[in-house]
């Protein structure tokens, strides 16, 4: 009777939302790159070398599940002599992924947020390992920024696709 | 006394005579030395100078017991037309497949180079690899 108890109780908690690691609750800033995002519940941010890392908080089976988000200046140029397209940059992100060791990109897809654009998924063998790792790559198109939001984990472990999400679309530019 | 005088007047004629010796070999060098500076000016040119005895470095050296080509019967001719042709069909295609490789993968590395610093994706390869 007990037990029945707790699972009703955790039954609708879970209905409630309550500890689902979609809903958002706080905003993490990054004023030296110029965006915000909407920081998923259960995952942690923190700044390292140029970049931020989100990692999963006290998650045994997600310990080796990473978002990672860098900001570069849109090129004024990426083809010599004409100003910088969107498609320029797509075209550029898809040739350092594919150049990733042993990448095997699987699908490439367009998507609107805050901002727009372009979704990569790839499998690839990080350098010094041997078992392949999935690595969901989204490039986002600011007015003066691009955005790059990195999930990275190994490939037979699912990944947390709502908190990508909630990163992705609600990532703006800032400043 | 007068040995003494003597002796002093042998040693003064000596040291005379190597003093002119010495002028006379000073002149000698100054001399010279205005004689080469005019010639290298005049007939040397940087780079330009050829030593006669240097070898050619085209010219087959000497090799004892060999047989000109044109001494070989008609069957040791074909033998050494075989490995001649090899030599000049076989190792330059391997080695141009080599070389377009090589350029291959130089380009290909270029192009991922140029395409990371463009979007700011330097080095992000490991980002977020958690071995």
């Amino acid at each position: 009777m007990r037990h029945a108890a707790t699972c009703l109780a955790l039954f609708l908690c879970s209905a409630c939302g309550i500890g689902g690691s979609s809903e958002p609750k706080r905003r993490y800033s990054n004023e030296a790159q110029g965006y915000v995002i909407a920081q998923p519940d259960g995952w942690t941010a923190w700044e390292h070398r140029g970049f931020a890392q989100l990692t999963p908080v006290r998650s045994k089976s997600m310990q080796r599940h990473t978002i990672v988000i860098r900001a570069a200046k849109k090129p004024q140029q990426v083809v010599d002599g004409k100003p910088t397209t969107d498609a320029d940059l797509v075209a550029a992100t898809e040739r350092v992924l594919r150049a990733l060791p042993k990448s095997t990109l699987s699908t490439k897809a367009a998507f609107d947020g805050e901002l727009k654009g372009v979704r990569f998924s790839l499998s690839f063998v990080p350098r010094g390992l041997t078992r392949p790792y999935r690595r969901e790559h989204a490039l986002l198109l600011g007015s003066t920024h691009v955005f790059h939001i990195i999930y990275t984990s190994p490939s037979n472990e699912p990944m947390d696709e709502a908190s990508f999400r909630t990163v992705v679309t609600t990532l703006s530019e800032e400043g | 006394m007068r040995s003494r005088w003597k002796l002093m007047g042998s040693a003064g004629l000596a040291g005379i005579g190597i003093a002119i010796l010495i002028l006379g070999r000073t002149g000698e060098v100054r001399g010279n030395t205005a004689t080469d500076s005019t010639t290298s000016s005049t007939s040397v040119t940087p780079g330009s100078f050829v030593d006669p005895a240097a070898r050619d470095p085209f010219a087959q050296y000497p090799s004892p017991g060999a047989i000109a080509y044109e001494n070989l019967t008609a069957g040791e001719k074909a033998a050494v037309d075989v490995v001649q042709e090899a030599a000049e069909t076989s190792q330059p295609a391997a080695s141009n497949l080599a070389f377009a490789q090589a350029t291959a993968w130089t380009s290909g590395d270029a192009d991922r180079q140029l395409a990371e610093r463009q979007t700011g994706l330097v080095d992000t390869a490991d980002d977020g690899v958690v071995p």
